[in-house]
This record gives structure tokens, C-alpha cells and sequence, in this order.
């Protein structure tokens, strides 16, 4: 870490693209995880996320960055999904895929879940 | 030679803007600052300046655009006061934290409500601690001079912080005094060219403003302000020494006036000293040491050297135009006072609140807190530390 002596006057930063190096995943509750097979390529969880946490590959939709995804889960209340089936889900928990002990009965998180197309404690999922 | 001419203090401030050839100047009228503007305006409409003028829709817009401004590499300068400067708040400790040289003058002036123009200090005094560079100015030539020091100082490589210079409202702002000019050539030669350190508009260097600083560096940004402050007696006294030599005027971080061999003394901002500068004449012609103390260079406080200053005093009393409400003292009083505090001698100390709202402060006033210090000086116990002056009832 540097000293005060070292800093650049005013926090100017000077080194376009520092960003990257301030990873921000680890603010995420909610985690989204994206089903390949029911994905249309329709590209509007790229186009809709707040950050750039949809990565693409020759035009493609490809994996989540999860260093910089904060799980506000607005991709997966735009997926349209296939056959009523969402490619996006968002589950609770920062990590892994799995939820998480739900916690409590807070009806906020329970209702983001549901907004956000994920599997609330009373529906399967994947749902 | 230079010229002599009769002034406001606010066309004053203006000619200096003129001569600094701001690049950008974004500003929203109020009173007592508004004729500032009126003036500059004017010369930018007639080609005497080649400034971009942004006429904001607030105070608030218009500090914004002057950080816009100073961060896109511009010379930058605006004017307010009072209820212009509160709604600035925000914004200034943006401009210092982002260490950019905005140079503003503001016409003290007291804060609603009520609803009041007349000059007091509640305003600049509300913002003393937002990071900016204070200057204050007894009359028009010193509200001319600071602002054209005011650039230099701003943007001093060392420092690159954003000044305040405040002139009394109306007091000064409004009055027609003898003003001395300094010459096109030789004011453009003393503030010379500004070349801003990250400039947003060099697109070779591409550069990012307004970042965030979390618990792990924000404190180290701090430290770094709070230490280039402490540079900025040293740059202004330098600053002091140059615009002597095109001026012949000279400027210190305050002024000392008749207060080496004195016993007691007083402590005022602004026009006030100046009366008071009268009457400390009088009290000499009938034997009685005092002196007087009119701070220039209010944040960075310079504490040592004001104790220094002060310290060999018996009685010393601080004027304030404005007030810390809640039992406390007026926030001059209270940089006095924690000047002196490590000082095993020191005077005793009380605090007067004077002149808010545009009331005038009048000479017997000031006889009246010179009488108490001589009582003081000899013995007499302080009656009230802090107390109102020229109030009814």
C-alpha cells in the first residue's frame, strides 16, 4: 500500500483501465448462473449489465466475470430464455451456484430473488 | 508608473480577474458579489478577455462547471457569497480534494434566515474547513492584490489547491477607495501562464478525476492535503516577496500593527481593522501599548507565527463577525486561542461577536473592548468570555 507521500495529487489517476485491478465481486449476494441450453444469444444480459460482467466470445455469449459481477441480478430479469425456460438464474450466495441457508424471512430478498427470476424458497430450481 | 484610480472592491476584484486572464469563469449573481461578475462579464463581451463565461443555473452548477473547468487544464475564477456559498458546499471540498486551483472571491455576507445582506463573516467562516486556501482583505487594494497572489499561490506547483479571497460585503465590495492598479504587462509578467498538472484535454495523457477512496488509502489523501497546506505560508510569502517588487506593496500571513511593545491588543478580520487601526492610534497618543493583529492568511492558520505574535501580550481580545453557536466561541477566537494554547505564557484571552448582519461596528466599540483589556491587563477579573457587542437589550 502506499504511503501518503506517494499518492497521486487530488486521486487523479493517471493509468487508463485501473479498474480492472479493483475487483468488485466481492460485494455480490446473489449470484447468477447462466444455462447454456437455454440461451438464444439475444445478448441483452450483455447489453443491460451495469458493469461488463457478460463476457463474449466471436459474437457469443460466453461466462459471467465474477470478479466484477456485484449480482444486481437486472440480467436475469431481461432474459427471455427459451420456451419459458430462463438461461439466467440468480441464486443466494456469493460464490458458489448453490444457495445459500436462506436468511430469514425477509421479504426484500425474497422478492428481489423472484424479480430477478430466481428460485425463491418456495419454487424449484431453475425455474 | 502605475495608476490610481477610485474603485469598489468589487470592480477591483474584477480588473484582477481581467489581468489574470481567466480562461473559464462560470459564476450565479448574488449579493453582494454580483457586480463582481457584472464587470468581468462586460469585459468579455467588449474583447478585453478571452474568457468562456458560463452562466450557471446555481451556485452549485456554477462551482461544478469551474471544476469541470480547472480539471480540463483551464485557469479558472468565480465570485459569491452568503447564501451562494452555502449552496456551493458540496462542491468545494471537491475542488481542494481534487487539488485544483479555482481562485473565488467572496463578498462576506451574513446567512439566512432571516433573510440578510449586510456583511458579516458567517459564510466563508461556515466553509473554513473544506480545504480551500483563505485569504481576507481589509480594503479594496488588498481584495485587488490578494486575488492576483490568490493565482499564483493556487497555482503553485507545490500547491495546486483552490483560494478564497473574501472582502467584506458592501463594506468594501461597494465602497469607493483609492485603488492602485497594477500595469497590463506587469500583472500578466507576476501571474504569469498556468499549465495544469493532468489535464483532462491533453488526450495523449488520458486522466480519470473523481475517484474513490475507500478506509484502506482515503485517511492517506487526507494526511497529504493537511501536509500540502502546511507549504502554503512558505509559497505565499515567496508569492509576497515577487509582488512587492512589481507592486511596492507589501504582504505578510497577517499584519502586525503597532504590537511588538504592546500590552494589549486586539484581534480583527477585514474592514473592521481598519477602524480599529484608528483607535489603537488614539489609545498610543494617550500612552497606552496596544496593538493589533489582522489575520491575512486565515486557513492554513498560521499558528506558530501568530502566537508568536502574540504571546507576549496581558489581554488580548478577538473580534468575530460571525459566531459558533451552542455555548462556544467565535471560530477566530478559537484559532487564536489554540495558537497560544502551547505557549506557557500567554495573554488573557476574551472574545467579542461584533457587526453581524451589515451592523456597523463603531469606534466606541471598539474603546469599549480596549478599556476592558487595560482592566484586565492590570488585574481585574475577565467578566464574560465571550460576549455580544452593539446588540440591544
Amino acid at each position: 500500500m502506499k504511503t501518503w507521500q506517494e499518492l497521486n495529487p487530488g486521486a487523479v489517476i493517471t493509468e487508463p483501465g485501473s479498474s480492472r485491478s479493483f475487483k468488485t465481486g466481492s460485494w455480490r449476494s446473489y449470484r447468477p448462473t447462466w444455462i447454456e441450453e437455454n440461451c438464444c444469444q439475444c445478448m441483452l444480459c450483455w447489453l443491460y449489465c451495469p458493469d461488463m460482467s457478460v463476457k463474449t466470445s466471436e459474437g457469443k455469449r460466453g461466462e459471467f466475470d465474477y470478479d466484477f459481477c456485484k449480482g444486481c441480478g437486472i440480467c436475469a430479469l431481461e432474459c427471455p430464455g427459451k420456451k419459458g425456460q430462463k438461461a439466467i438464474v440468480m441464486t443466494e450466495g456469493v460464490s458458489g451456484p448453490e444457495p445459500d441457508t436462506p436468511r430469514g424471512s425477509a421479504r426484500g430478498d425474497e422478492e428481489r430473488a423472484e424479480r430477478a427470476g430466481g428460485p425463491p424458497s418456495s419454487k424449484k430450481e431453475g425455474v | 508608473m502605475t495608476k490610481m484610480v477610485a474603485a469598489t472592491g468589487n470592480e477591483a476584484i474584477a480588473h484582477a480577474m481581467r489581468l489574470a486572464k481567466v480562461d473559464v469563469c462560470s459564476a450565479y449573481p448574488i449579493t453582494p458579489a454580483t457586480e463582481i461578475m457584472q464587470r468581468f462579464t462586460a469585459f468579455a463581451a467588449d474583447g478585453e478577455v478571452q474568457t468562456e463565461v458560463l452562466l450557471a443555473e446555481s451556485e452549485h452548477s456554477a462551482m461544478s462547471a469551474c471544476i469541470g473547468a480547472a480539471a480540463a487544464g483551464g485557469r479558472v475564477a468565480t465570485a459569491t457569497s452568503s447564501q451562494g456559498l452555502a449552496l456551493m458546499w458540496e462542491m468545494l471540498p471537491i475542488a481542494s480534494g481534487q487539488r485544483l486551483p479555482i481562485v473565488m472571491a467572496v463578498c462576506n455576507r451574513a446567512i439566512s434566515a432571516p433573510v440578510n445582506i449586510g456583511c458579516d463573516h458567517s459564510d466563508s467562516m461556515g466553509t473554513r474547513d473544506c480545504g480551500w486556501i483563505q485569504l481576507y482583505s481589509e480594503n479594496g487594494q488588498e481584495a485587488f492584490d490578494n486575488m492576483l497572489m490568490a493565482f499564483r499561490i493556487a497555482e503553485h506547483p507545490e500547491i495546486r489547491m483552490p483560494v478564497m479571497v473574501c472582502q467584506d460585503g458592501f463594506i468594501t465590495s461597494h465602497s469607493i477607495a483609492n485603488i492602485q492598479w497594477l500595469e497590463a504587462d506587469a500583472a500578466a509578467t507576476f501571474v504569469g501562464s498556468y499549465r495544469a498538472s493532468n489535464p483532462l484535454l491533453d488526450i495523449q495523457r488520458p486522466a480519470s478525476y473523481g475517484q474513490l477512496a475507500l478506509s484502506d488509502t482515503y485517511m492517506e489523501y487526507r494526511k497529504a492535503h493537511e501536509a500540502t497546506m502546511g507549504k502554503v505560508p512558505g509559497v505565499l510569502r515567496e508569492v509576497a516577496a515577487e509582488f512587492k517588487a512589481v507592486s511596492g506593496r507589501a504582504y505578510d500571513l497577517f499584519e502586525s500593527y503597532r504590537l511588538e511593545d504592546a500590552e494589549i491588543g486586539i484581534v480583527v478580520l477585514n474592514s473592521a481593522a481598519g477602524t480599529t487601526k484608528d483607535i489603537i492610534d488614539r489609545y498610543r497618543d494617550r500612552g497606552i501599548k496596544a496593538g493589533l493583529l489582522k489575520p491575512r492568511l486565515y486557513r492554513p492558520f498560521p499558528y506558530d507565527e501568530v502566537a508568536q505574535a502574540l504571546k507576549h501580550l496581558k489581554a488580548l481580545a478577538v473580534l468575530d463577525r460571525s459566531d459558533s453557536f451552542g455555548g462556544s466561541f467565535g471560530p477566530l477566537y478559537l484559532d487564536i486561542a489554540g495558537a497560544l494554547s502551547t505557549c506557557a505564557q500567554r495573554p488573557v484571552m476574551i472574545n467579542k461577536i461584533f457587526g453581524l448582519g451589515g451592523r456597523d461596528y463603531m469606534p466606541e466599540q471598539g474603546e469599549h473592548v480596549l478599556d476592558e483589556l487595560i482592566q484586565i491587563a492590570k488585574g481585574a477579573p475577565v467578566k464574560a468570555a465571550k460576549e455580544y457587542i452593539g446588540v440591544r437589550g
